[in-house]
């Protein structure tokens, strides 16, 4: 009698060991991908937004809801830390498999000079595919708001520019389900970020 | 005379020559422009580089001209806590004797105001750099992606 129940104790611990062991693994398995972007955590739902495209046409953040969206806030005028986010962007997202799923939006704080024809062609000097927005800059303000984004127009008094814009440098990067998920700040590398979005892709698949 | 003179003899010319050296080249700096790039950018333009002062002396980069854009300046990024990024002219670039001064994406750039043409990766064109001490330099800049950038660090 005893020895039965030993016997029936053994088994039922190892079973219960291994059972265990085995969920363990998967949930430590389901985890294990670390994001290399700043993870908001619970992810920050955003208001829908409505901004005039180079296009001419109005453009809502909700137009592209089910994909991914990398939102970028900057200015044509701005040669230094512009140019090459967007290129470590576009970098990123060469040959990414499911990259017409992620849309780049980059949306100009400086509409005085980044009129519509401007930003059109700055955009197209990078990728066709990215979308330029530039509107009223209070209306930009109040978007970039929820993002927690900051602009200021400074007049620079020893430069041809007479005013430059500063901003926030970071890459925002929206989920399917229109929330803030993570950011990457100024510096960020292509692959980390290429890495990230694979990542999501397939586990949206 | 007696030949354990001889090392002391040399020792003695080989100190002289080591005190002469320094004294030499300090009153001239020595600057050496290297891995000089630009982006392919509208409507304005960074170059960046590296200002290797190899000589004995101070020296400072005063200003920048180039025939690509209609004004050259010396500008500088910065970013504070907040990741807000803010761009504003410098006077000059102090390279200090013996010093690296690196000019890169996020800091120290020369920018290119109001390009007459695009720049196009692949393109190439000159820039005067005016030193203080060291005087006038011109330099060949090729426009180049941010990949071809990176791997211009690793060489």
């Amino acid at each position: 009698m005893t020895i039965r129940m030993t016997r029936a104790f053994f088994w039922f611990s190892l079973l219960l060991s291994l059972s265990i062991l085995i969920i363990g693994c998967q949930v430590l398995g389901a985890s294990s991908y670390e994001f290399n972007g700043t993870v908001l955590e619970p992810p920050l739902a955003l208001p829908d937004f409505e901004l005039a495209a180079t296009d001419g046409q109005p453009f809502r953040l909700s137009d592209i809801e089910g994909d991914f969206a990398l939102i970028y806030f900057g200015y044509t005028f701005c040669p230094d830390v512009c140019p090459l986010t967007l290129a470590d962007v576009k970098e990123a997202l060469a040959g990414l498999e499911g990259r017409e799923r992620v849309h780049v939006i980059f949306i100009s704080v400086d509409p005085e000079r980044d009129t519509p024809e401007v930003l059109g062609r700055y955009m197209n000097a990078f990728d066709p595919d990215f979308t330029g927005l530039t509107d009223d800059f209070d209306k930009t303000q109040e978007v970039m708001k929820a993002y927690g984004a900051f602009a200021e127009k400074e007049e620079v008094a020893d430069s041809a520019a007479g005013y430059l814009v500063s901003h926030t440098a970071r890459v925002y990067l929206v989920s399917p389900q229109r929330e803030l998920i993570m950011t990457y700040s100024f510096g960020f590398e292509p692959d980390a970020l290429r890495a990230d979005l694979t990542y999501l892709l397939q586990q949206e698949s | 005379m007696k030949p354990y003179y001889l090392p002391l003899i040399a020792l003695l010319l080989t100190a002289a020559q080591c005190g002469a050296a320094p004294a030499r080249e300090a009153a001239e700096s020595k600057i050496m422009v290297m891995e000089p790039s630009a982006r392919a950018s509208i409507p304005n333009g960074a170059v960046f580089m590296k200002l290797m002062n190899e000589g004995g002396a101070d020296d400072v980069l005063l200003s920048a001209q180039s025939g690509v854009a209609e004004t050259v300046e010396l500008h500088q990024s910065k970013m504070d806590e907040n990741g807000v990024m803010k761009m504003s002219p410098v006077p000059d670039i102090p390279v200090p004797a013996g010093e690296t001064v690196t000019l890169e994406p996020g800091g120290l750039h020369v920018m290119l105001l109001g390009l007459k043409e695009e720049l196009a990766v692949g393109d190439k064109f000159s820039l005067t750099l005016n030193f203080e001490r060291a005087g006038a330099q011109t330099i060949e800049v090729e426009v180049s992606d941010s990949l071809m950038g990176q791997q211009m660090d690793h060489n």
